[in-house]
């Protein structure tokens, strides 16, 4: 257990250097809502919380791949699997972090959708599906034949989420077929406390069963 | 201690340690009793195989030389004073032989030789 | 005498190279160089040795146990350094030193910064910062920091200078003070083999040519130049990597009494040179020898 922690914190750890990348990124993304004026700035933050999450994943594999970092791991007396479950806690972490983090904020915010649970929740499932579709791609393929896939993967959810306050703002209710309005609205009335326990299980359920295959595609494939 | 090894020497290594080592036990430099350094120390500092070493001194052990004790060490033989009198007493032997092969060489009978012995041990006093 | 590394009848296959019924063994408590020229398959044996790659026939044990299925364990009790050194450029020397080392139960966490202090590393310093030589001695105060009873080395001295490569020399010479620890190291610079090493295996395109005791080669092989007008086929095929020259012809041979006797009965008074080898001589005619068949 110690050293899946131990790891973990390492993908946390390389990422400081490239916290000025971070910043700037920031910087670039609250300038193009503003000045783009892409409507209203409710996706700007998730948007921006599944970047970082984009980032930092990338950085982890690139940093442990670029240099070949893994071979020396592989001389560790070091199961394979270690590796990826702590792959996987420290998204997972992250996950949770940015989510915590939006949920809290968009709380706080005065405007209608972005103060809406469900639609923060709709959101983490989101980061969820992502990280679980790329992740047993990046250990299958290794960074560099990966990160092109998972380009499309990333490229897709960032213009879903985009579109989100386009399909939530088109529409004045069920009945113009707005499919997402109608979840958000059924899920908003519904118990919040089952929806979330429903969520929480489904996502875990859904990033355990993506590690799982993570490892097997790991564990088949040659480092040398 | 002193052992210097030369890569110039044609000599394996091995014999140039039981050589450098047996000089220093007759000259008396390693009195009996004297502990040598272990085997693997010597590898190291001399910069070479284990091994090696361990051959000069298991040879020097077989030649009497040296003595090694399980887990104690390797110490020169108590009869390394012995070996030295008789070292130099077979290296007396030899430079006499020498001499008076020579001497027949030249014809001088026994008498001769004597005369000439005798002289020379007057220079050299009492 | 008991071996820390036992390999019997290894076979590997990769698209254009394999190897070929590996067998040899190295004896605990000694340094083994492990020789042979770039390609040869070294590299690849010790992936095997550290089940990093798959094989598929063969039995490897180290410390008796069998190299896949005591992965873990065995290398718990083994400091490798590979061809390459891989970190994270990004972070520095002190925090690589511990965050690699810890992954060993038997890290000493104080001897291993010792072991930076000696090789003049400075723990803050960032891995990019490093020049290649420092590197390979971080590489190995990792390996050496969790006191491991055998330390394997994949060509960790190739691309560095001669006061670097004597220090590692050093210290691997201090390494087997401790009778329990073994070195396997493979290199292609057979002058630093030639120091330390205490046993010696010879491997070319994927077999293993010789193993013996570095003090055996060096005595029981010899080289022997000849002068032209004695140069019979079957005088040559007692030599092993011929050389022909318009002065004269050369080759090595295990077997020198026989060869002279052969020499002496087909061209009396022939002239010759009998000498010395080095392993750097044995490489070379050794390959040789496998190019022209």
């Amino acid at each position: 257990m110690n050293d899946v922690m131990r790891i973990a914190v390492k993908d946390f750890q390389i990422q400081v250097k490239s916290i000025k990348n971070y910043v700037i990124t920031t910087l670039f993304f609250v300038l193009l809502f503003t000045v783009g004026g892409l409507g209203r700035n409710t996706m700007l933050l998730p948007i921006l919380a599944l970047f970082v999450l984009y980032r930092f994943i990338n950085y982890s594999m690139y940093e442990d791949e670029k240099n070949n970092t893994l071979r020396l791991l592989a001389s560790l007396p070091l199961k394979r699997d270690t590796i990826v479950f702590a792959r996987y806690l420290s998204t997972g972490v992250l996950i949770v972090v940015l989510s915590i983090l939006l949920g809290s904020i968009s709380a706080l915010l005065p405007s209608g959708e972005a103060g809406s649970t469900a639609l923060v929740l709709c959101i983490f499932f989101v980061y969820v599906i992502m990280i679980s579709i790329y992740m047993p791609i990046g250990f299958k393929l290794g960074y560099i034949k990966a990160v092109n896939i998972n380009r499309f993967i990333f490229l897709g959810l960032f213009v879903l989420l985009g579109a989100v306050p386009v399909l939530l703002g088109k529409g004045e209710g069920p009945q113009d077929g707005n499919a997402l309005a109608s979840v958000i609205t059924m899920l908003d009335n519904a118990d919040h406390v089952l929806i979330v326990a429903g969520f929480a299980l489904v996502t875990l359920l859904l990033y355990i069963i993506s590690m799982k295959i993570s490892v097997i595609f790991f564990r088949k494939r040659t480092l040398f | 201690m002193f052992i210097a090894l030369s890569n110039n020497d044609p000599t394996p290594l091995y014999e140039q340690i039981k050589k450098q080592i047996t000089e220093q036990i007759i000259n008396g430099e390693l009195p009996p009793g004297y502990m040598l350094p272990s085997i693997r120390v010597l590898a190291k500092e001399l910069g070479i195989s284990v091994i090696t070493v361990k051959k000069a001194y298991e040879d020097l052990e077989a030649g009497g030389y040296i003595v090694t004790n399980q887990g104690k060490g390797s110490f020169v033989a108590k009869a390394g004073a012995e070996f030295v009198r008789e070292s130099r007493l077979k290296e007396i032997q030899q430079s006499f032989e020498n001499g008076i092969s020579l001497c027949r060489e030249l014809g001088m009978d026994s008498e001769e030789i004597i005369k000439i012995f005798n002289d020379i041990l007057d220079e050299f006093g009492p | 005498m008991s071996m820390v590394i036992s390999i019997n009848g290894l076979c590997k296959k990769y698209e254009k190279f394999s190897l070929k019924d590996v067998s040899f063994q190295a004896p605990k408590g000694y340094i083994m160089g492990f020789i042979g020229r770039n390609g040869a398959g070294k590299s690849t044996v010790i992936k095997c040795l550290m089940d990093m790659i798959p094989f598929e026939s063969g039995k490897i044990e180290l410390f008796g146990l069998d190299s896949r299925s005591f992965a873990n364990e065995n290398k718990k009790r083994i400091g490798y350094v590979g061809e390459d050194q891989y970190f994270y450029e990004s972070m520095t020397a002190g925090w690589s030193l511990e965050f690699f080392g810890r992954f060993f139960s038997d890290w000493d966490n104080d001897y291993g910064y010792s072991l930076l202090k000696r090789f003049d590393i400075d723990p803050s310093k960032k891995v990019s910062e490093l020049s290649k030589g420092m590197k390979v001695k971080l590489a190995l105060a990792i390996a050496l920091g969790h006191r491991p009873e055998l330390l394997i080395l994949d060509e960790p001295t190739s691309g560095l200078d001669p006061v670097i490569r004597n220090e590692i020399l050093e210290l691997l010479a201090e390494t087997v003070q401790d009778e329990n620890c073994s070195v396997f190291f493979s290199s292609h610079i057979t002058t630093d083999i030639e120091k330390i090493a205490d046993y010696v295996t010879v491997i070319d395109d994927g077999r293993i040519i010789l193993s013996d005791e570095k003090d055996s080669i060096i005595s029981k092989w010899k080289m022997f130049k000849v002068e032209n007008s004695c140069r019979g086929e079957e005088l040559l095929g007692r030599l092993i990597g011929v050389k022909k020259g318009e002065f004269g012809f050369s080759g090595i041979t295990d077997k020198p009494d026989s060869f002279i006797k052969e020499l002496n009965r087909r061209c009396p008074g022939a002239r010759y040179k009998m000498e010395n080898i080095t392993l750097d001589d044995l490489l070379v005619r050794i390959a040789k020898e496998s190019d022209t068949i």
